[in-house]
């Protein structure tokens, strides 16, 4: 009898510490995390986007069971659980019911994900994910107020393949658009706005070259990357930058002129873009409505004649 | 716990599992060394903090295999060869003769577990952290309960299952426990029916990844998450506690 | 149960398949004697014995031991665990009895000397099929039982071997042990044994005592009564 009630014992015992050291709901970590995107907001605004708010999309943390999805309402927030909409592991903008929201996994999920797929040499710290909510923001605002223009440029699901399949594996144009990088690359490092007129009025050579190479839907796709996601990954940058300065240029400057296949080096490019564009007027943001390339504004800051058709 | 330490003694005499253990060991103590030559996404791992947890990973299944095979017979073949009956005649109980060649298992297990961290003692040594070798109990200790969860596991389904049927199943929730980690990443890319069943597996197989992985947290000295260690000493518990509970007739 | 009584069986019973292999089989053992089990290969009398040990769960039937007595079991086929020296495996089953280890230690000596056993560091998966039968009466006298059930203890012995036995049963019958012998070499049996009882298909085909044989031998008596001849 007494070892029976031993036996007893250390399994209630073992239960009780598997719960009390459990964690449920949404973690401490991914709320910091909110609070403190949420917090860039207050200190830096929109980042120069007119009516662009961090606040005013939901954001919908997923576990893996459920998702969390967290409200900005009345200088707080309110947490709801509810079953995921994707049950999947995605960093996306969602349209859900009559609006858009964040979808993000948890920083464990995400932390879990990434290490494993690059055998532990990637680690997926905090400023990462606080910059992917912004990212992920700034296109959910672009899909509420913009989202014209950019279904024009969009090929559907196919298109990473487009790209893979046509841009990727044309040698020619994949030298042309190492070598667009590198300048893109460059005229972001300097100050000096001679040497940026230099640098793009190359580029624009080199970027006339490429296009006779290239198919009107790859170019198109080609562009939907550049000026939508790269005008994201320019958002995610500029909150990087403020959370982590001391790995910023490592990875968000000097991987600029790295050439890879797929759609990555477009939104490294647009980004580029953004910032060359901050260097020569910093109001360009303030009605840029994503109708025409970014790299045409930089055309027109710098007096750079332009092609009529795009 | 003489019925335990006989069969331990027997097990040990049969030459098998340390054959199977030095084996092992020469495999860990090739790719610790840098003789052998791992790489990931093209990048050649070769520092120790990348290095640790992979070795701890190879340890971890090699381990959870080993107590598949060596615990699968134990019991079934006490009531084949009818040595049991022996047994039986002096009283003792069949829940104590099954825990304690399940005890018998468990520590073969444990002792090939440490045949194996012989060469991670070696890969420390090899990488200058000499000061910091004292990690290793802990890590032993915590790697140690995926061998209780398996070797238990086995050792109860071994009772009440045909030794095929429970090899089968022994093997492949081992193997689901070790690849925990990815098939959870695994059901969140791929969602739906399929996503589900793999969730509902992963919520009733023991974690054997995660308990693998607060061991290599240990030797890297990174903090250890105790509700991951706690949960797999529950599983141990259930496992242990079916060994106890299930009943096999007497041929 | 009377005090003279060791061990009594009333009508065990089990079947296979629906095929009757003990069929209500009754009898007793009496304090001191030793006990004939006789019947041909096949008639039901391992599992007899093995019902009354409770090895193999009996359909029906009762089985009373006289209190507080320490049985001691030979198997038919005895199995061991292949890795361990016969000293071993005795100290094994010693300690499962509970029985102290310097005591343990003095009587497994004694008694490997008793069955013609040397205490060597052979495994006992390289014993011979005489050796494995020794080490099998040695482990069932572990403890000194006060009833010792012994299945086929000669089975695999050479002559000088089974003589050598049947005089150790003796001798253990003279300390005041009862034996109850399970056998078909009725030879052994006639010699040493008071009484039994003699089965056929698992039922009571009859009884024998020693003392009313008369000019029959065992072998006519069992003859007689199962059938067959001795020719």
């Amino acid at each position: 009898m007494k070892k029976e009630i031993a036996v007893s014992l250390l399994g209630a015992a073992l239960t009780a510490g598997v719960i009390a050291t459990g964690s449920y709901g949404l973690s401490k970590d991914n709320i910091a995390i909110y609070e403190q995107a949420v917090a860039l907001e207050q200190e830096n605004g929109n980042f120069g986007f007119e009516g662009f708010a961090i606040t005013d999309y939901p954001v919908a943390f997923y576990d893996g069971d459920h998702d969390y999805v967290i409200r900005w309402k009345d200088n707080g927030y309110l947490i709801e659980r509810r079953r995921p909409v994707i049950n999947s592991i995605a960093a996306t903008a969602y349209s859900v019911d009559d609006h858009y929201e964040v979808l993000s996994p948890t920083v464990e999920k995400m932390s879990s994900f990434l290490g494993m797929m690059s055998g532990g040499s990637w680690e997926y710290e905090r400023e990462d994910c606080v910059a992917t909510l912004w990212h992920e923001a700034f296109h959910c605002w672009q899909l509420t107020n913009y989202r014209g223009p950019i279904e024009a440029l969009w090929q559907g699901k196919a298109a990473e393949n487009l790209i893979v399949e046509h841009a990727d594996t044309n040698r020619q144009a994949v030298s042309l658009f190492e070598q667009q990088a590198a300048l893109l690359e460059n005229a972001v490092k300097t100050d000096d706005i001679d040497k940026i007129r230099e640098y793009i009025a190359e580029y624009k050579r080199l970027d006339g070259e490429r296009r006779a190479l290239l198919s009107i839907d790859v170019t198109a796709l080609e562009e939907y990357y550049t000026r939508v996601e790269g005008s994201a990954r320019y958002i995610e940058a500029s909150v990087y930058y403020r959370l982590a300065p001391e790995s910023f240029k490592v990875n968000y400057i000097d991987n600029i002129g790295e050439y890879g296949e797929g759609s990555n080096k477009y939104y490294r490019a647009g980004m580029a873009q953004c910032m060359i564009l901050d260097a020569l007027n910093p109001q360009w943001k303030k009605d840029y409505d994503f109708s025409q390339p970014l790299i045409h504004l930089i055309y027109t800051e710098l007096n750079i004649p332009q092609e009529k058709n795009f | 716990m003489i019925i335990a330490f006989t069969s331990l003694k027997e097990k040990i005499r049969r030459k098998e599992f340390t054959i199977v253990s030095v084996i092992g060991a020469l495999i860990l103590l090739t790719f610790g060394s840098g003789s052998g030559s791992l790489t990931i996404n093209g990048k050649a791992v070769t520092d120790y903090s990348s290095l640790a947890p992979i070795l701890l990973t190879v340890v971890n299944a090699i381990c959870c295999g080993l107590s598949v095979v060596m615990s699968l017979g134990t019991i079934p073949n006490e009531y084949e060869r009818r040595t049991s009956h022996l047994v039986w005649i002096r009283k003792i109980p069949q829940h104590r003769y099954h825990g304690e060649l399940a005890v018998a298992n468990i520590l073969s297990g444990l002792a090939s577990e440490a045949i194996l961290f012989l060469a991670i003692l070696i890969f420390m040594i090899s990488y200058g952290k000499t000061g910091e070798l004292w990690r290793l109990i802990p890590a032993y200790l915590i790697l140690g309960i995926n061998i209780t969860i398996v070797s238990a596991m086995t050792s109860a389904f071994s009772i009440i299952l045909p030794r095929p049927v429970s090899g089968a199943v022994s093997a492949a929730a081992a193997l689901v426990g070790i690849f925990h980690g990815l098939l959870s990443i695994l059901k969140d890319i791929i969602g739906g029916f399929a996503g589900e069943m793999i969730k509902y597996f992963l919520k009733v197989i023991p974690n054997l990844h995660g308990i693998q992985r607060e061991a290599g947290n240990v030797l890297c000295e990174k903090p250890i998450d105790l509700h991951i260690i706690l949960t797999g000493l529950l599983g141990a518990y259930v496992f242990g506690v079916l060994i106890l509970v299930f009943k096999r007739k007497s041929s | 149960m009377e005090e003279l009584k060791i061990l009594e069986c009333n009508n065990l019973t089990k079947s296979y398949h629906k095929k009757p292999v003990v069929n209500h089989l009754s009898f007793h053992v009496n304090r001191g004697e030793i006990f004939a089990f006789i019947g041909s290969n096949g008639a039901g009398k391992t599992t007899a014995v093995k019902m009354i040990l409770g090895l193999v769960p009996m359909d029906s039937g009762e089985v009373k031991f006289a209190e507080n007595i320490r049985v001691g079991y030979s198997p038919e086929t005895p199995y061991f665990l292949p890795f361990l020296t016969g000293y071993e495996a005795l100290d094994y089953y010693g300690g499962l009895q509970k029985i102290p280890r310097p005591e343990r230690r003095r009587e497994i000596v004694k008694l490997l000397d008793t069955v013609g056993l040397e205490n060597s560091r052979t495994k006992i998966r390289n014993y011979s099929k005489g050796m494995l039968q020794r080490l099998a009466l040695a482990q069932s006298l572990l403890g000194s039982p006060d009833l010792l059930i012994l299945d086929e203890p000669t089975a695999g012995l050479d002559a000088p071997g089974r003589v050598e036995i049947m005089g150790l049963m003796e001798t253990l019958k003279k300390s005041g042990r009862t034996i109850m012998i399970n056998s078909h070499i009725l030879n052994d049996l006639e010699r040493i044994c008071d009484r039994g009882i003699i089965i056929k298909n698992g039922a009571r085909a009859g009884t024998w005592n020693k003392t009313d044989l008369g000019t029959k031998t065992l072998e006519e008596v069992f003859l007689d009564l199962v059938g067959g001849t001795t020719k």
